[in-house]
């Protein structure tokens, strides 16, 4: 039997509707919306504070560890006498 | 909602177009509180999860894929948020269907739908849903009450379609059979409910 003729699945298909509470909806929805709107003009507008706490910042802390790595380097090599 | 209307709604909505989700709102948003109503057998939690729901969606919404079932999608999300609400609780499903069985009704409290169904049957058959194990009820009513294919409805569960159709089987012949512990015989009831 199909389930389009099975009559326990056509009993339930007949029973009432739900009704969710109106204003929590709304609050739901207007709160949702909210987000899409924010993600939205993020998307749009990328935060510049934002690209230098992902990026410069990183790039920066990297090159001077990177510059005092070659500095004890060199100092390490010229004590040795190497330089 | 036909499949363009839909994968254009999709297209907005990977957009961030707050008016695509109004659209999918007013679509879903009944359907959604039905099923988890009846699902979790309590309003305030079917309109948490609701909420937890298109939270999800929002959240998500510049990742779908451009192909989505915005039905599918959305039922898969309301039914995994109540597994995850049932698993928080330590109270096994099977705990409480023997809970219930020390009342009358099956259920230990009227749900919404028992309580304002319109005529006997549908509060019967109210009762006797509401008192079928979850992975049962979960089956009806997406494919009985939402009229959702076999196949979506196995794929919003996680299981074969084969799984599904012997689950569902098992499913109509339990509530079949608690119709028929209500008192009344089961085919007169099934007869005054499709005339």
């Amino acid at each position: 039997m199909t389930t389009e003729h099975d009559p326990v699945v056509h009993a339930l298909g007949r029973l009432p509707s739900a009704t969710p509470d109106a204003s929590r909806a709304e609050r739901v929805r207007l709160r949702c919306r909210a987000v899409l709107a924010r993600r939205r003009a993020a998307a749009a507008d990328p935060d510049p504070a934002g690209f230098a706490r992902r990026v410069l910042e990183p790039a920066i802390a990297c090159g001077l560890g990177v510059l005092y790595l070659a500095v004890v380097i060199h100092d390490a090599l010229r004590w040795r006498g190497l330089l | 909602m036909d499949r363009h209307s839909e994968l254009a709604l999709v297209a907005r909505l990977r957009a961030g177009d707050p008016e695509a989700f109004d659209e999918v709102f007013a679509v879903f948003h009944r359907r959604l509180f039905g099923f988890l109503s009846r699902l979790s057998r309590r309003r305030d939690v079917a309109e948490d999860l609701l909420e937890e729901t298109w939270l999800r969606l929002v959240a998500h919404a510049r990742r779908l894929r451009p192909e989505t079932r915005l039905g599918p999608w959305l039922f898969t999300v309301a039914r995994n948020l109540h597994a995850s609400y049932g698993r928080s609780r330590l109270l096994e499903e099977s705990c409480t269907v023997d809970l219930m069985g020390l009342w009358p009704l099956g259920s230990p409290s009227a749900s919404p739908f028992e309580a304002t169904a319109a005529s006997e049957i549908e509060r019967r058959v109210e009762a006797a849903l509401a008192a079928l194990p979850v992975g049962y009820r979960e089956v009806l009513l997406l494919v009985g009450v939402e009229g959702l294919r076999p196949a979506e409805a196995a794929e919003i569960c996680g299981v074969t379609p084969e799984a599904l159709r012997q689950r569902l089987s098992r499913a109509r012949a339990m509530l079949a059979r608690r119709l028929d512990d209500g008192g009344q015989a089961r085919i007169a009831v099934l007869k005054e409910a499709i005339t």
